[in-house]
Order: structure tokens, then C-alpha cells, then sequence
């Protein structure tokens, strides 16, 4: 039993990965995102104090993706977790810099850049955990054993090759080789009703689907919403 | 689940939502052409036979679900028979239980959710209605054996009787019930911290002391104490907020929890046993509901008193006795309704989570 003197409050340390499709339709979404990231951890702070909740630790980090099958070279950019508000300047200077431009054809390559996501270096210590991931795309996605993609000289090794190695890394509950701990983790999806997003949203737990129009960079979203939802996945 | 399907007959008629819903999405439905409020668990998932994953994987997931399953009907199975008891209308449960491809589904009746959440500007007569009916829910419930676990304002409805100045509380939401000393593993119970009890914060942070036949029906009297507190002051008690973020984690640190003095001393008598670290130190439901037999007990003052008035107040100690109380014995006098000594010492209590099993034994 601790004593009271080393005793700490009961709040969440909060990992959030940010997977951002940046092909050409995505600029809504990408705009609304750059208009609020120096603001973003005051306002999900006091979104959760709304909710009687808080954070003893805010860390963020991006994966923003286009498509391996289309240009290898800019198929996938990303931050290591940078810790909020200390770093907020370096996470301003990398989402200040993302484009929404190529992608190719219409699937893009969204389950690499939710395996990378997986696969982060998540929290391990400190009392309570939440481990969010936050996919926003407007596109569905190749499947992970997409020879073309998968021929990139710049595909990672540690992709799985295929969707069931890849709900294998995110796990269930008693699950062995799950890279998240379950009570800890949530999957956000905000992306269309279509292949993979339904059927993850069907089959994994501890994920919320809010689906968008296919095409439309989920300009139906307004940052307020985005935030409420993060807010009360943890 | 989606604005406009139809999960077993339930048309969704709003945008799902996970708005304070915790582990779970939900929205209303329409069936028959009755309005219900439904919920989609987000864990566990049943493995269809085309889902993702491994055959063996699929066969722990399966029995996963079943255990969750298992907990849900029983819990309901017994709600259902409380429900038929006298002033069982006041635990508003669930209709519907169902897995529907591969999520778990609950189903209530949607009902009037305007509440009171403040018992400022009611009277003593009133309050003492509304804190009765609310026991007398909990009463039913704690006979079964059930543990609400999630007891707070937003899952006590109270509402006006029709054609009468009176109010009565509803208790609802069920979903994270449990029978006594049996709660869901540590990484999987939930609740709303803020009214949790001091065990369910040493189980959720896997104290070793904290087993799960800890977590009893005496989590709820914790929470009910907070909860009285709350509707008769509008705020919880003091706590050392720099701190804790929770009145129970603050007890499970050794703190103090400050009762409002503008409280009646008998009541932050009745608070202090409700509140204690351990357990097996809070009154049965059964003796909170006779200790409100006495309206008087709820009254407030309309002012703090001055520091150093004569009224002495009770001590929790270490041993769990109490002292000061005008028996002598811990028991709530309803004869002691002066406002609180705000310069008396409050309460001493002590978490005793190392007891022997048989003194935690629920009375």
C-alpha cells in the first residue's frame, strides 16, 4: 500500500498517433488540422476536464501516408512521440509542413501506416494508460500483401503480410505478440465505410468507427468533434 | 453500429455516439414503434468464422466472450427478479441483451432523462424521499448480491412524480454490474473514478493487498456516501484536489474527505462510516436506509458555524470503532442534528486492506 507521501494522482498518461492520409483530396481535414495544432493539447486538456478527467502526460506523434504503390519516396512521413507542450514547436513545424498532394490511384497505403502506428513505443510505466490511435483517411487501402507496394524500396521490413498478422500486433484480450496492452488501447477511425475500415471496425476490439464520405478529405468533421471523440476514448 | 441500420429489429434512429459511454458506442433505436436506447460494446468481439485471426486465437476470443456473456445474464437474470419485487420500477434495466455479428448489444427503454442534479432548493421532506427511493434501489440490488459499480449522478434519474410535488430516484445503467467479490479482471473493470471507492483504486492499480473478493457491495455504499454529499451541497466533499484526483484515491492514500459544514453532525456521522477505507467499516445498505428514516438528518444549514462549537465530532479510528457519536457506538443519531464543527477533526480513516479475509466479509 503507498503511503500517502509518494502517492500520485490518479491520472492518464495519454499516447496519441496521429495516421493523417496527405494524398491531393485530403486538404480539408489537413487545413483544419493545421489551424489548431498549437492548440491542441489545452484544448483536449480542457475537453477532459469537462469530462472530470486528466493527463499527467500528453505525447503525440504523426504518421502521415500517401501510397508505396505510387511513389515510394514520400510514401510515408513521421515523427517519433514528441511530448506536449515541451515540444509543441516541433510538432507545429512538421504538421506546418505536410502537403495534401499525390496518392496515385484511390487505395492508398493506410494499414502500413496503421502497423507503423502499432508498433510505436508506447508507454509503459506510470499508473494509467491510454494508447490511442487515430487513422483519418478518406480512401480505402491496399491490402497489405500488395506486391507493388510491398516492392517499394522504402516498405518497411516490420509491416505484416497480411491483415491477420496485423490484428495479431493489435491483439485482444490474453493475446500473446500484441504490441498494445488491451486495457490501454483505442483505434479511431474516422474514414469511409469501405474495405479495410468496416471490417477492422467490425472485428477489432476497443475501436470507434465514425465514417466519412469517401472523397471528401472528412470535411463533415469539425475539430471540435475530432477532439470530443479522442477525448472520450480516454 | 450506424445511423440507419438495423441490428435484431432496432433501427438506429440518432448518430452513434461514445460520449461518456466508456467502452461502449451508442445511439436510439426504434422497434415496433417504441423508442429504446441501445448500446454496442467495443470489447470483446465474437469471432465470426471469416473474421481475422488465427483458429486458436478465435477459440481464446470465444471463451473471452462467453465469460462476458456469462456476467451479463447472470447479473440481469437477477435484476429481473428484483424488478418484480415491490418498488423494483424504480431500477430501470435493461430489455435486451444480444450479440449481433461480431458485437455485443444492450437494450433499455429510452426514458425522460431530465434529472435534478442539485437538492439545494428542495426541501428536507423532499430530499429525504428521494434519498429513500435511491436506497431502497440499492437495497434491492445488494439482496441479489449485485454490486451496481458504477453509482453516480448521471446514473440516478430523478424525476417529479406525476401529479405530486415529489420526486423519486431511478437507478439505471447497469452495464458495469458485478456480483459481490466478483468483479471483471483488473484491466477490464471500469467505472467512473471520481465515485469510485478506495479498493477499486488499489485493484484497477494492481495492489497486491486489493483482491478481487475485496470489491463488494460496501464499493457502492463508498460511492453512495458521495453521492448523498454531493446532491445535498452541490459538490463533493474536500479532498486535497493538488493531489488526488478522486475522493476514493485520496482514502486510499490515508486522506481525509471533509464533509460541508454546513451539514448535520448525525449525517457527517452516517458519511464518515459510508466513506471509511475499509470496507467492512461502512454500514450495510440496509442500516444506511434505517439511518434515513430521519429527515431531519438532512437538513443543511444556510450558514457554516463558527470554529470551537461545543458539538463534539466522530472519529473513525484505526480499529474501526467509532468514537464521539452521542451512543458511543458508530451508530448515526438522528437526535445529532447541529451543523459541523468545521475546526473538529474529521475522520481518521484507515485502509485495513491487509485484514484476513474473514473480517472483510460483507455484513
Amino acid at each position: 500500500m503507498a503511503s500517502s507521501d509518494e502517492y500520485s494522482p490518479f491520472r492518464y498518461a495519454v499516447d496519441i498517433v496521429f495516421c493523417i492520409d496527405v494524398t491531393g483530396s485530403m486538404t480539408p481535414v489537413i487545413d483544419a488540422v493545421k489551424n489548431n495544432v498549437r492548440s491542441f493539447h489545452t484544448r483536449l486538456a480542457s475537453t477532459m476536464a469537462e469530462k472530470s478527467k486528466s493527463i499527467s502526460q500528453l505525447r503525440v506523434r504523426i504518421v502521415a501516408f500517401r501510397d508505396f504503390a505510387d511513389n515510394a519516396s514520400d510514401a510515408i512521413e513521421q515523427t517519433g512521440f514528441l511530448a506536449l507542450p515541451d515540444q509543441v514547436a516541433e510538432f507545429e513545424r512538421f504538421v506546418q509542413g505536410l502537403r495534401a498532394t499525390g496518392g496515385g490511384d484511390e487505395p492508398e497505403s493506410g494499414l502500413e501506416a496503421l502497423s507503423i502506428a502499432i508498433d510505436s513505443q508506447w508507454e509503459r510505466g506510470l499508473d494509467r494508460r491510454r494508447h490511442v490511435i487515430a487513422m483519418f483517411t478518406d480512401a480505402s487501402a491496399h491490402p497489405l500483401g500488395d506486391t507493388a507496394a510491398r516492392s517499394a524500396s522504402t516498405y518497411p521490413k516490420s509491416i505484416p503480410a497480411n491483415i491477420d498478422g496485423l490484428f495479431d500486433r493489435w491483439g485482444y484480450s490474453a493475446a500473446q505478440g500484441a504490441a498494445m496492452e488491451n486495457a490501454a488501447k483505442r483505434l479511431l477511425l474516422f474514414a469511409p465505410d469501405t474495405m479495410p475500415w468496416n471490417v477492422i471496425a467490425a472485428d477489432w476490439n476497443n475501436t470507434i468507427f465514425l465514417p466519412s464520405k469517401a472523397g471528401d478529405g472528412l470535411e463533415e468533421f469539425e475539430m471540435d468533434e475530432i477532439i470530443d471523440a479522442i477525448a472520450n476514448s480516454i | 453500429m450506424k445511423l440507419g441500420e438495423e441490428i435484431k429489429g432496432y433501427r438506429i434512429i440518432t448518430p452513434p455516439s461514445n460520449s461518456g459511454g466508456g467502452m461502449c458506442i451508442w445511439a436510439f433505436a426504434s422497434k415496433g414503434g417504441r423508442n429504446f436506447f441501445i448500446k454496442e460494446f467495443l470489447h470483446p468481439k465474437w469471432p465470426l468464422p471469416e473474421s481475422m485471426g488465427s483458429e486458436a486465437s478465435k477459440v481464446q476470443r470465444r471463451a473471452d466472450c462467453n465469460e462476458f456473456e456469462r456476467r451479463h445474464r447472470e447479473v440481469m437474470s437477477r435484476l429481473l427478479n428484483a424488478t418484480t419485487t415491490p418498488g423494483g420500477g424504480n431500477l430501470v434495466t435493461a430489455v435486451d441483451f444480444f450479440r449481433s455479428g461480431t458485437a455485443y448489444y444492450k437494450v433499455t427503454e429510452r426514458i425522460v432523462t431530465a434529472s435534478l442534479t442539485s437538492l439545494n432548493d428542495l426541501s428536507t421532506r423532499e430530499r429525504a424521499v428521494i434519498f429513500r427511493t435511491l436506497v431502497l434501489s440499492l437495497q434491492m440490488l445488494h439482496r441479489k448480491d449485485i454490486v451496481h459499480g458504477d453509482l453516480k449522478p448521471g446514473n440516478v434519474l430523478i424525476q417529479r412524480v406525476p401529479e405530486s410535488s415529489l420526486h423519486t430516484a431511478k437507478l439505471i445503467d447497469f452495464d458495469d454490474s458485478y456480483l459481490s467479490g466478483s468483479p471483471p479482471p483488473r484491466d477490464q473493470i471500469v467505472g467512473d473514478s471520481i465515485y469510485a471507492a478506495p479498493e477499486w483504486f488499489g485493484y484497477t492499480m494492481n495492489d497486491e493487498l486489493v483482491t478481487a473478493a475485496m470489491l463488494m457491495k460496501a464499493a457502492d455504499i463508498f460511492a453512495l456516501g458521495l453521492l448523498f454529499h454531493h446532491y445535498l451541497i452541490g459538490e463533493l466533499p474536500a479532498y486535497d484536489r493538488s493531489r488526488f484526483s478522486a475522493p476514493g484515491l485520496a482514502v486510499y492514500a490515508k486522506q481525509r474527505l471533509v464533509p460541508d459544514a454546513r451539514l448535520t453532525r448525525g449525517f457527517a456521522t452516517l458519511f464518515a462510516q459510508m466513506t471509511s477505507a475499509d470496507p467492512a467499516d461502512r454500514p450495510p445498505v440496509d442500516q444506511v436506509f434505517n439511518d434515513l428514516k430521519h429527515d431531519v438528518l438532512l437538513s443543511v444549514s444556510d450558514s457554516v458555524p463558527a470554529k470551537g462549537s461545543s458539538h463534539s465530532r466522530v472519529v473513525t479510528n484505526i480499529s474501526g470503532r467509532k468514537s464521539g457519536s452521542a451512543d458511543g457506538a458508530g451508530r448515526t443519531d438522528p437526535r445529532d442534528t447541529g451543523p459541523l464543527d468545521p475546526a473538529a477533526p474529521v475522520s481518521r480513516v484507515r485502509i485495513n486492506l491487509s485484514k484476513k479475509k474473514e473480517d472483510t466479509k460483507e455484513r
